[in-house]
């Protein structure tokens, strides 16, 4: 059975069946298979109107949005000119103004995709514009936008906590400290990374004006921000007010808002938006045909019914993690796996919110790990020439960082703890 | 057959339209809830739910305008590898299988707005929206998504700029 | 998909003779150390001990397969065999199912257990028959009651002005009676609402509030008892009929054990889960009793409400409880 499943993705998205359809299709294939022939088809339109019937996915199509409107307005164009006079005379110092930027939008929300997606559609061509490799511009796209679930607000921690009953609020505070490491560890690879371009600094008058020139589209996660934290709406709701904060920035301050520009925004921002979710619809449906065949379960169980040491146990359920990610989207894996992972954990004596950092740092890499990953396929949607297998090439290093953090944070539970013991 | 290619281009622009509308209406909506909420101490009963409805919608509707311009990723390694004339061949592939996919779809989808309809199931909110409606977005989704297929199967296998998927 | 092969006959088994083998996939949608989910779980292993392991009871817990959203129709069109739900969710479908929202309707847990295994429960298992699902059990959640940030809520009029989020039509309807307004928005930003002051407050049982952590974001704690929150294990009507009758049998009898014990623990983890809130900090006023009339006049629209939506039938279980 692990065979058809493995062997009929790999096929249908070989011969270029888009990955929407490869997924959807192998639930059905699957289905007809293995749970009760075309009666199971009943379960289709169930499952896939339940997989977008979430508030909080409405964020998403509206950081498209968004990401359209600052890129044709013009307005990412100048927040990068900021950052590249402010950055540009270090090494690779665009580099390191990306992963700024991922920081602050991190922080606004609490999804990856949206994070890699909005800053993405700015920085990947002005990068690349300005000389750098493009393969490393999409590995520090893909890595740096997964930082948006690591950095709070994030989906998947809210998840970990209803799910298991621990503090969203302890969660979110465990999650600041390794956010900020990850970050500074892909800044200083970055920038070793692409060293070679290094610029004549700028000087303060052209600093200055930069600056002037992109204060409202500075202004916009100022507001944002300021708004979630002061409570005047959710992180989901952000969104919102950041579409409506952008086109009145194009409108009023740019003024080139015309009908090309408008309907350019509008198609692109379907398009991106269509394929997205649609991935997560086909995710779902595959997600569901597994969980009722106990797949997932069965590798999880697997892993931890070893009768061997904590730690070993623990590796296997990294290893488990780690292949469920591969094929699996984020939100399904998290509710299949933490039923069974939790009480373990918790009964071999480890820290159930240090482990939900470990979780969110395993779902960084079902991101960014082929097949299924959706931070390469939003890279993919931002410029149709890039390949998948140039932008996976580019994101191995930045996935061999989050390994080695994950083993950082094994011997060194404080760096997640630590804060949360503190600001009790 | 040229004026029914033409018709189903249209629908399916129609189709991308509709979905360009409802992200917008739903950044409308949502920010409207924020302000009068915020400012005014009045929540609306509507901007949650309308909003789902509406990013619903945006997916299913959009689909097929998504697979006429090839914006679903697709895994390039192989194709990208092979000649021209196993290029077509697994493009009629592809194209097939993804029009069994939207058939299903489609079949189960009506049929399933159908019988909610017949159970007269509605939200469980205060708008008591009849669900078969939101559902129905799935089936006239799914439709789009044959038409799609369909044309790329006329289409040959082949861009219409010529350059091969 | 797989074949599964009887196990050995042990000569312990009592009742281990004669039942068909079969496996009953049964999805729910609670945390796994809630009582209803021990309750389910516990249901679960009795069947198949007690059929010696012929009728398997595959559970998938915790929203595994299904979310609350999805259960229904998955329990109607066979997704699934069994299923535990909300009534407040299979009121979509069942509009009588509204009941348990209904502001005090229920003011004792003795009254419910009565009300449930006599005449009112048989008619809310005919109506749920006619849409496709049979009533295995009712499972007690217990009451719900209002948290918040602003000021103990010591009588209707201490709502005015406030932003709750509320699930369900009936409960808006109440808090907008109370003068305060309902607020929709997802499960996930709840926590966060209510820590930036986004709405005020909540409405939800004890052992809801003290999962989701609501003592470290709100100050108050109401308990008014003003619903009594009910879950439904249904399982598919055309799957029940084709079952033989000495597995429908096992199934009914282990189902109405799992009633009762799941009654008896509703109460006792109300009052555990309110007095653990407390403890962690919330400032607790409970609702004399003589108050309630009070308070139940007040909720007047969402009787009407309810009266509207759910015809007949709802009238009629509303006399019901009207007269006791
Ligand atoms: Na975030
Ligand atoms: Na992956």
């Amino acid at each position: 059975m692990n065979i058809f499943f493995v062997g009929g993705l790999s096929t249908f998205l070989l011969i270029g069946l888009p990955v929407a359809f490869s997924l959807a299709l192998l639930a059905v294939a699957g289905m007809y298979f293995f749970n009760g022939g075309t009666f199971a088809f009943m379960q289709i339109p169930i499952i896939s109107y339940k997989s977008l019937d979430d508030f909080s996915l409405t964020a998403l199509p509206m950081y498209v949005l968004m990401s359209q409107i600052l890129l044709v307005s013009g307005v990412g164009r100048d927040l990068y000119e900021m950052a590249s006079r402010w950055f540009r005379h270090f090494p690779g110092g665009l580099a390191i103004a990306t992963l700024f930027c991922c920081t602050i939008f991190a922080a606004i929300s609490g999804s990856s995709v949206a994070t890699a997606l909005t800053v993405g559609s700015v920085a990947l061509p002005e990068m690349v514009r300005r000389g750098y490799n493009k393969r490393h511009v999409l590995g520090l796209l893909a890595a740096g936008g997964t930082l948006g679930i690591l950095i709070p607000p994030s989906v998947p921690m809210i998840i970990y906590g209803s799910v298991t009953g621990e503090s969203i609020g302890k969660l979110f505070i465990a999650g600041i400290v390794p956010g900020l490491i990850l970050t500074i560890a892909f800044m200083i690879f970055a920038s070793y990374q692409t060293r070679h371009i290094r610029d004549v600094p700028a000087t303060w008058k052209e600093r200055m004006e930069a600056s002037k020139t992109a204060i409202w589209g500075l202004m916009l996660p100022v507001i944002v921000i300021g708004g979630i934290y002061s409570g005047l709406f959710t992180p989901t709701e952000a969104a919102a007010v950041g579409v409506v904060l952008s086109f009145a920035i194009s409108a009023f301050v740019y003024r080139n808002l015309n009908m090309d520009n408008f309907k350019q925004i509008i198609f692109s921002t379907v398009k991106t938006n269509a394929m997205i979710l649609l991935i997560i619809v086909g995710a779902m449906l595959l997600g569901y045909i597994m969980t009722v065949l106990q797949i997932p379960q069965t590798i999880t169980n697997y892993a931890t019914e070893q009768d061997i040491s904590p730690w070993v146990i623990f590796i296997l359920i990294n290893v488990a993690l780690l292949i469920l990610g591969m094929f699996l989207e984020t939100v399904s894996i998290l509710v299949i796996t933490l039923p069974i992972l939790y009480p373990i954990i918790v009964a071999l004596g480890f820290d159930p919110i240090w482990f939900a950092i470990i979780m969110v740092i395993n779902m960084e890499l079902a991101l960014i790990s082929p097949p299924v990953g959706l931070n390469l396929f939003v890279l993919k949607g931002i410029d149709r020439s890039n390949t998948i297998n140039e932008i996976v090439r580019g994101v191995i290093p930045y996935a061999i960082i989050m390994v080695l953090f994950i083993v950082l944070l094994s011997f060194f539970p404080e760096i997640a703890t630590f804060l949360v013991d503190n600001v009790e | 057959m040229k004026v029914l290619y033409r018709i189903s281009d249209l629908l399916i622009r129609m189709g991308a339209f509709l979905s360009g509308f409802s992200i917008i209406l739903t950044t409308f909506m949502i920010f409207f809830e924020v302000i009068s909420r915020a400012f005014f101490n009045q929540p609306t009963i509507w901007a949650t739910e309308l909003s789902i409805y509406a990013i619903i919608g945006s997916c299913f509707l959009g689909s097929a305008y998504a697979v006429r311009t090839y914006s679903h990723i697709t895994v390039d390694i192989l194709i990208t590898n092979v000649n021209d004339r196993i290029k077509t061949i697994l493009a009629y592939l592809s194209n097939a299988l993804g029009l069994v996919f939207s058939i299903i779809f489609t079949f189960y989808g009506f049929h399933h707005s159908m019988k909610t309809m017949e159970l007269g199931v509605t939200s469980a909110s205060l708008l008591r929206v009849p669900m078969y409606l939101p559902e129905l977005l799935l089936p006239v989704g799914g439709v789009l998504m044959c038409l799609a297929f369909i044309l790329q199967i006329v289409d040959g296998g082949v861009h219409k700029g010529g350059e091969h998927i | 998909a797989c074949n599964t092969s009887k196990p050995q006959t042990s000569g312990a088994s009592v009742s281990g003779d004669g039942y068909e083998e079969t496996t009953i996939r049964l999805a729910y949608n609670l945390p796994q150390d809630h009582h209803i989910s021990k309750g389910i779980e516990q249901f679960a292993k009795d069947v198949t001990d007690k059929s010696d392991g012929a009728v398997k009871v595959q559970v998938y817990p915790a929203g595994q397969l299904l979310s609350d959203k999805d259960m229904n129709q998955s329990i109607l069109s066979g997704g699934v065999e069994m299923g535990v739900n909300s009534a407040t969710l299979w009121a979509s479908t069942v509009p009588a199912m509204g009941i348990f929202d209904v502001p005090y309707v229920f003011t004792t847990y003795e009254e419910a257990g009565e009300a449930l295994n006599g005449e009112f429960g048989d008619k809310l298992r005919t109506a749920m028959e006619e849409k496709g699902a049979k009533v295995l059990l009712f499972a007690d959640y217990g009451y719900a009651q209002f948290a918040n940030n602003k000021r103990p809520l010591k009588s209707p009029s201490d709502f005015e002005g406030l932003k709750i989020r509320s699930i369900g039509d009936i409960p808006s309807e109440m808090i907008k009676a109370y003068g305060a307004s309902p607020v929709f928005m997802g499960g996930g930003e709840v926590y966060m609402a209510l820590q930036r002051n986004t709405v005020d407050g909540a409405t939800s049982g004890t052992t809801a509030m003290l999962q989701r952590k609501y003592d470290e974001v709100t100050k108050y704690l109401t308990i008014n008892n003003y619903a009594y929150l009910e879950f439904i294990l249904a399982v598919n009507q055309d799957y029940w009929n084709g079952l033989p009758e000495k597995t429908q049998t096992l199934l009914t009898e282990t189902a109405k054990e799992t009633e009762d014990w799941i009654r008896l623990q509703a109460e006792a983890e109300d009052k555990l889960t309110a007095k653990q809130l407390e403890e962690k900090g919330m400032e607790v006023y409970v609702v004399p009793e003589e108050d309630l009339l009070e308070w139940k006049e007040a909720a007047k629209p969402a009787w009407d409400a309810f009266s509207k939506n759910a015809g007949d039938l709802g009238n009629k279980l509303l006399e019901m409880v009207d007269k006791k």
